[in-house]
């Protein structure tokens, strides 16, 4: 038992080192002496952090806004199909930010289907990266509301305390531990995207787009290097911040659910504000419908199922395939990696689970275009460069800290005496896991699945760099058909990969559900 | 009653922190000894010795006269019983008893459901079978541990303060209960316990520790009219006092 356990430990540290160190200290290594200075001074360089800060700074302020105001409206109005409604505004999380941006040039670019707003540029960007980014601080801020016990407002009432009171100093202190969190996640988001810049940014040229440039235009990897170092400082500062965080265990104690008062007004306000957003969202959904069967937007808006047919003929199924294997295979390796992880450390006294815990989350801090710059220096001469490995490796990296946290929390919460039972009945570790914590973390483990693999199927800021003709994943075609201006193409490979996220989405959904009415059976039945 | 277990010199750091300082004592069998003593007093950490969850930096342990204490814990033929139960949550009543007796018996499923479920008459659970953990009574997963304990026939059952999540009229019942279970089968328990009047109830004889020394180990009767020390004295003096405050809180002039 002890000797497999060590193995393991072993095991993980390695492939932690090969995969995430290594390749960070190639990447620094790769900085040409010298280089640092005339980049940082010239003026291309100025002008692309300016323009990433100032977009980014802008689009955070408006999709935390955005975010809260649709937290608040599930959570503090009486508005219908509040379950329904949430999951439909975590929905521009299932396309690649690619296809946002994509999404405003078909409804408001040259040729809108809607109008023509010259939204190239600092406009377009900032819309595209909102759209992309408000999910992320949607689902923090719904969370942060659901742990605030209705107790505390009572006092409140009790006490005599005001609206303005009560939101200082309940909601407001509540709300501040989610706040912060989702200040770093936007805005690191929105920072290292360069999918948004690339389609709508026409000139106005961010830093990733400006690494992305350099690297595949012009193979300069020692420039690209520097300025992923750039794009590492929001996500480094957000790590930490995060790590540092005194109030990280989450109260799930709540004893009250929030009784919502009754308040026309409000609920009609906040319906107002969040309809509109789902109707954004829809016509974004709506224009890749539409365009996928118009013959040729904009000359000939006739419909027609030729991009279909063109897309069959140009071995759409082989894209197709290449992402599902590239998504299966990371789902499947990255769910175990995470899961093995987070028993080592949570359930185990391998003297290894500190380091494992810390490589378990460390490359959470790098950004994908950084972590894919990363990997084709570190393994560009290696056997495993251009096949689906190196690239099924790197999406393990890319995507397995968050699961790797969900299962770490979930594992924390098992009994702790299991395994000591266990011992004094012969029943091993890996039994105990198998026979007890695999189906007691059933639910988690799917989520973990799940968010791996829809993270996966539409990635393209490491996968940009490591990709051949026959590995080449469905999600870097739409930038491939962008460029060509083949925009009902682009729309069908949104929709398609919107189409698989949903159904994977929806399959856990449904049995998760189905374990929990499971549950409040047996409870019921007491 | 005749020597069955042995503790000799067991000597326990944490992070340099002494928690058990050369303890010697023997438990003999076919008797109920508790453990009791202030909280961190090492009691949890002696239990776990004797089963061998946790190593002693020395000392040594027998059982009946056999060196136990390089033995990993299956190979101990000793039975524990946790103070949160450690029932599987996601296995019902009867998987629970069976899947350890199968494990380490090597025995049939079949065998092990048979067996499984004439322990579970014997503690009137029969008809709770196809029930999971989460649908029990604390009381009901009480007797769930301790029959999945007893199925494998241990030399001695340790008991981690199982009661101290009940409320007072099931913990009540469960000691009779248990009281008459160890009677019927002459099974050797340790008790580890902070209620003295729990330890007074059940107990052949007590072992008072603190700071990692035995302070008394002796009948409860020596234990309440012979205190071997003033620590013992005011330990036993003490908790009877608390009882008569909240006794008297509720029934005044009591």
């Amino acid at each position: 038992m002890y000797k497999k356990n060590r193995a393991l430990g072993i095991l993980l540290t390695v492939f932690f080192t090969v995969t995430v160190l290594y390749p960070f200290f190639c990447l620094i290594a790769a900085i040409e002496p010298g280089s640092l200075q005339p980049l940082v001074e010239s003026a291309q360089f100025k002008k692309a952090l300016l323009n990433s800060l100032s977009v980014t700074s802008f689009s955070t302020v408006i999709a935390l806004a955005i975010a809260y105001t649709i937290a608040f409206t599930i959570n503090r109005t009486r508005i219908r199909h509040r379950e329904f409604l949430t999951m439909l505004f975590t929905l521009p999380m299932l396309i690649p930010s690619i296809s946002h941006g994509i999404g405003f040039i078909n409804l408001f670019g040259t040729n809108g289907l809607v109008a023509n707003l010259e939204i190239f540029g600092f406009k377009g960007i900032v819309m595209g990266s909102i759209m992309y980014s408000f999910p992320t601080a949607f689902l923090m801020f719904n969370d942060a509301f659901k742990y605030i016990d209705n107790s505390l407002y009572e006092n409140a009432r009790v006490l005599g305390l005001n609206r303005w009171e009560t939101f200082r100093k309940i909601t407001f202190p509540y709300m501040r531990k989610s706040f912060f969190p989702s200040l770093f996640a936007v805005f690191t988001l929105i920072f290292t995207d360069y999918g948004v810049p690339l389609t709508i940014g026409g000139n106005y040229i961010t830093l990733p787009v400006y690494l992305y440039k350099q690297v595949i235009g012009l193979l300069d990897f020692s420039k690209g290097t520097i300025i992923g170092m750039f794009l590492l400082i929001p996500a480094t500062v957000s790590f930490l911040l995060d790590a540092f965080r005194k109030d990280h265990e989450v109260n799930d104690n709540v004893v009250n659910a929030y009784v919502v008062p009754e308040n026309k007004a409000r609920d009609v306000i906040c319906a107002i504000l969040s309809y509109s957003v789902i109707v954004l969202m829809v016509a974004i959904l709506g224009s890749f419908v539409y365009l996928s069967f118009v013959r040729k937007f904009p000359s000939d808006m006739s419909l027609s199922l030729y991009h279909f047919g063109y897309l069959a003929r140009n071995d759409l199924s082989k894209y197709f395939f290449n992402s599902l294997i590239i998504s299966v295979a990371t789902a499947v390796l990255g769910t175990t990696i995470a899961y093995c992880s987070a028993v080592m450390v949570t359930r185990s006294n391998n003297s290894l689970r500190r380091l494992i815990h810390i490589l378990s989350i460390v490359s959470m801090s790098i950004p994908g275009i950084v972590l894919g710059l990363s990997y084709i220096i570190a393994f560009r001469k290696t056997p495993v460069f251009n096949t689906y490995v190196i690239i099924v490796i790197c999406n393990i990296v890319h995507f397995t800290s968050s699961p790797y946290l969900l299962a770490y929390n979930a594992l924390n919460k098992v009994n702790k005496t299991y395994e000591d039972l266990g011992a004094t009945y012969d029943i091993n570790t890996t039994k105990i896991t198998l026979k007890v914590l695999i189906p007691v973390t059933r639910g988690t483990i799917m989520e973990m699945f799940s968010y791996i693999f829809v993270n996966s199927m539409m990635t393209i800021s490491a996968v940009a760099f490591l990709y051949n003709s026959s590995t080449m994943p469905l999600s870097l075609l739409i930038n491939r058909f962008e460029n060509s201006l083949m925009m009902e193409e682009t729309a069908i490979i949104s929709l398609l990969i919107l189409v698989v996220n949903l159904l994977v989405k929806g399959a856990v959904y449904l049995i998760k559900r189905k374990d929990a009415k499971r549950k409040q059976e047996y409870e019921l039945n007491l | 009653m005749s020597e069955f277990f042995e503790a000799k010199n067991i000597t326990k750091h944490f992070n340099k922190k002494l928690i058990l300082n050369d303890v010697s004592f023997t438990v003999n069998k076919g008797e109920l000894m508790s453990i009791i003593g202030p909280s961190g007093c090492g009691k949890t950490t002696l239990l776990r010795m004797m089963i061998g969850l946790e190593t002693a930096d020395s000392g040594r342990m027998y059982l009946e006269g056999q060196d136990i204490t390089d033995l990993h814990p299956s190979k101990r033929n000793m039975g524990i019983v946790f103070q949160n139960y450690s029932l599987f949550e996601n296995m019902n009543v009867l998987e629970n008893v069976a899947y350890p007796l199968r494990n380490k018996r090597k025995i049939s499923r079949e065998e092990s459901v048979k067996q499984a479920l004439e322990l579970l008459e014997m503690v009137q659970l029969t008809a709770e079978q196809k029930k999971y953990p989460a649908q029990l009574s604390g009381g009901q997963r009480q007797r769930v541990a301790i029959i999945r304990t007893l199925a494998l026939q241990p030399d001695i059952i340790l008991f981690d303060e199982p009661m101290s999540a009940l409320d007072a009229n099931i913990r009540l019942t469960l000691q009779k209960e248990l009281k008459a279970l160890q009677k019927r089968t002459h099974t050797t328990m340790c008790y580890v316990t902070h209620d003295v009047e729990e330890a007074y109830l059940l107990s052949d004889r007590i072992m008072i520790i603190d700071q990692g020394v035995i302070q008394q180990l002796d009948t409860p009767t020596n234990i309440f009219r012979n205190p071997a020390n003033d620590f013992v004295r005011e330990f036993v003096n003490g908790h009877i006092l608390d009882k008569m405050e909240s006794l008297e809180s509720v029934v005044p002039h009591v």
